[in-house]
């Protein structure tokens, strides 16, 4: 591609992205904005205050904590599924993948209500609900990009590990992690964002008591008539995961290439 | 070092109908290198893998020192593997590749580099200890990776082809190296390949084919005695001609030609005869001479010589070397004579019907051209 095709593509991929939030970034500092002004009549930071006092730091740490409960359960549960798919090393992948993609092929609201129903009848508390649910959703994202990382990882890098001393625990801990931290990377991140985000189920199984950002900002957005106060939610909500994404895609751009990650499957390894 | 004794190992894959190792057996003394050399899926790579525990076999043993670690896992007995691929772990520098081995044992960190340092100059890398693996050529990165493998001091080093990705050039270099690390280190190797001359670096070579040992020798040895027709097949540049051993000679269409005691008893037998020593000469040239009549079919050009590839008249197949600045047409025919009369020649005993390895007959890729063996007649099939 030509250098100005290049940035061509890049300016339009900005605009596309930037665009729909720019009525949000200017709502978010506006005191008071009405039509048919293209701009708000007063520049402040009520907006903010307001979104402050109805609770939005707690909300943003309770979202925290669920995305990072979430990537807790779904990123090594699907890094195992991953290096299954990866390595093939089921002689039926077809239901592996199947059973991944239940929970992606059902609507979520069908997903959340079916499984809650059994989730309270074998009594778990309503997070601890939440975070198992949200994981079924995101171990899908998890083990997929595992299982690409997995296929690009040469198998044969855990025997040599192990040919070099390492015990199979040690083999896996010290080389074969190491070797796929990009994919575990993005996996863990893909997850975070699945609990950071969720709106559906957190409402559903949480019950209403469990008060996230997105579940705040929904409630905001719904009843409140707070432009001013519903963008700044809407702009704190999205920032830790843009900044999130940007700081995970520095880390992989800044990665070496792998001096041999496409060493076929040894036969002894395969099908097993 | 150690010593390390593979003995009647069988091993099957699962769902496969044959199995890749059929009581294969070999040793190697300590401080010694044997080469394993075969056909492609012959089990050179799965026999390294049962002796390395990657791979278990169904019956036998691996013996290191004389102690069965059959059922030991790879880490706990006393070996280490060089793949064909270096296998650099590329969140470690180079001299973190190579100290990992000692880490593992307990080293610390500065004391493990050191003892890396120490295998890195052994490579010729000396300097290269804070280089990513990522930067390194190809050849580097199997110079570290050897340094890995030794720095892990263990009792017998299995290479499985471990310069066949590289280049003519630096797997030449590679041979050299190795070369210099046996004389500093004395390491005892077990090496597989399916490239002679490397294999010719080795005390002793082990030819497997279809999951046994057909032989166990150094490898001049091989060649001028190889001890089926597989492994005459195997190495290449034999012309095998069937017929039958009686009063220490062999008796084909080719007349009568003194045969080696050490080779095939009186029966049916096929003669191996070096490409090199077969003549061409044009029908008419001598009179009622001996050989066999032939038509050329293919030539190919070797440097500074030309090999004729021929189909007698009794639809055998053979191949001649010719001396330099001789040629030949495709197509011509050609008489085929047998070597000097007065030189004992190499011969096995047929085997019979269906009972051959299968290694294709080289020289000749047309395939309306069955490989030659003898029958338990003589006759050619």
């Amino acid at each position: 591609m030509r250098r100005s095709t290049r940035a061509a593509a890049y300016v339009l991929a900005l605009v596309w992205l930037c665009v729909p939030l720019l009525p949000v970034i200017v709502w978010a500092g506006a005191e008071r904005w009405s039509f048919p002004d293209v701009l708000p009549q007063a520049w402040g930071l009520a907006g903010w205050r307001d979104a402050g006092s109805a609770g939005l730091p707690l909300a943003l740490l309770r979202s925290l904590g669920l995305g990072l409960a979430v990537s807790a359960v779904a990123t090594p549960l699907g890094v195992m599924t991953g290096r299954v798919l990866g390595w093939r090393l089921t002689r039926r992948p077809i239901v592996v993948v199947g059973l991944l993609l239940v929970p992606l092929v059902l609507p979520p609201f069908a997903v959340a209500m079916g499984l809650d129903v059994v989730l309270i009848r074998i009594g778990l508390p309503e997070l601890v609900s939440v975070v198992l649910l949200l994981a079924v959703v995101a171990i899908p994202y998890t083990a997929y990009t595992s299982a690409t990382g997995f296929a690009r990882t040469s198998p044969e890098l855990e025997a040599q590990a192990r040919a070099l001393g390492a015990t199979r625990r040690q083999a896996r801990l010290r080389v074969v992690l190491p070797a796929m931290r990009g994919s575990i990377l993005v996996a863990a991140l893909l997850a975070f964002l699945v609990g950071w985000s969720d709106y559906v189920v957190t409402l559903l199984v949480g019950g209403g008591q469990l008060v996230t950002a997105p579940v705040l900002l929904g409630s905001a957005a719904s009843g409140s008539g707070n432009d001013a106060m519903v963008a700044a939610m809407a702009l704190a909500t999205l920032l830790p995961p843009v900044l999130l994404v940007s700081a995970a895609a520095g880390l992989r751009w800044r990665e070496p290439v792998a001096p041999e990650n496409t060493v076929t499957m040894p036969e002894s390894e395969r099908m097993r | 070092m150690s010593a390390l004794e593979i003995r009647d190992v069988h091993h099957r894959y699962a769902d496969a109908k044959d199995e890749s190792l059929r009581g294969a057996s070999l040793s190697v003394a300590d401080g010694e290198m044997v080469s394993v050399v075969g056909p492609s899926g012959s089990g050179k790579s799965t026999l390294l893998r049962v002796a390395a525990g990657l791979v278990r076999s169904g019956s036998g043993q691996v013996l290191v020192d004389g102690r069965d670690v059959g059922d030991l896992p790879t880490e706990r007995r006393d070996l280490t593997v060089m793949f064909q691929a270096p296998l650099l772990f590329d969140h470690l520098d180079v001299a973190g590749n190579v100290a990992f081995a000692p880490r593992l044992a307990g080293a610390g960190r500065r004391e493990a580099r050191r003892c890396a340092q120490r295998y890195l100059r052994l490579v010729h890398l000396e300097g290269f200890d804070t280089r990513g693996v990522a930067s390194l050529s190809g050849g580097q990165q199997q110079r570290v990776a050897l340094a890995r493998a030794l720095a892990a001091e263990r009792g017998a080093l299995l290479l499985d082809e471990p310069f066949s990705s590289l280049d003519r050039e630096l797997r030449s270099s590679m041979h050299d190296l190795l070369i210099e690390v046996r004389a500093a280190l004395a390491p005892t190797i077990l090496l597989v390949t399916h490239d002679l001359d490397e294999a010719a670096l080795a005390e002793s070579t082990a030819v497997l084919i279809d999951g046994s040992v057909h032989q166990h020798a150094p490898m001049p040895e091989i060649y001028q005695r190889p001890a089926s027709v597989p492994v005459a097949r195997l190495l290449g540049g034999f012309t095998e001609i069937a017929g039958t051993i009686r009063d220490g000679a062999h008796h084909s269409a080719w007349g009568r030609v003194p045969v080696l005691a050490e080779g095939a008893g009186d029966g049916a037998a096929v003669l191996l005869v070096r490409r090199e020593s077969l003549r061409l000469e044009v029908p008419g040239a001598v009179a009622g001479g001996s050989g066999v009549g032939a038509r050329v079919v293919r030539r190919r050009p070797t440097g500074t010589r030309v090999i004729a590839s021929l189909v007698g008249d009794d639809d055998a197949r053979m191949e001649v070397e010719l001396p330099v600045g001789d040629d030949v047409l495709p197509g011509s025919r050609v008489r085929v004579l047998p070597p000097d009369g007065r030189v004992p020649q190499w011969s096995v005993r047929a085997e019979p019907s269906g009972a051959s390895a299968e290694v294709p007959v080289p020289g000749l890729d047309d395939s309306t051209h069955d490989a030659t063996l003898a029958d338990p007649g003589g006759h050619p099939r």
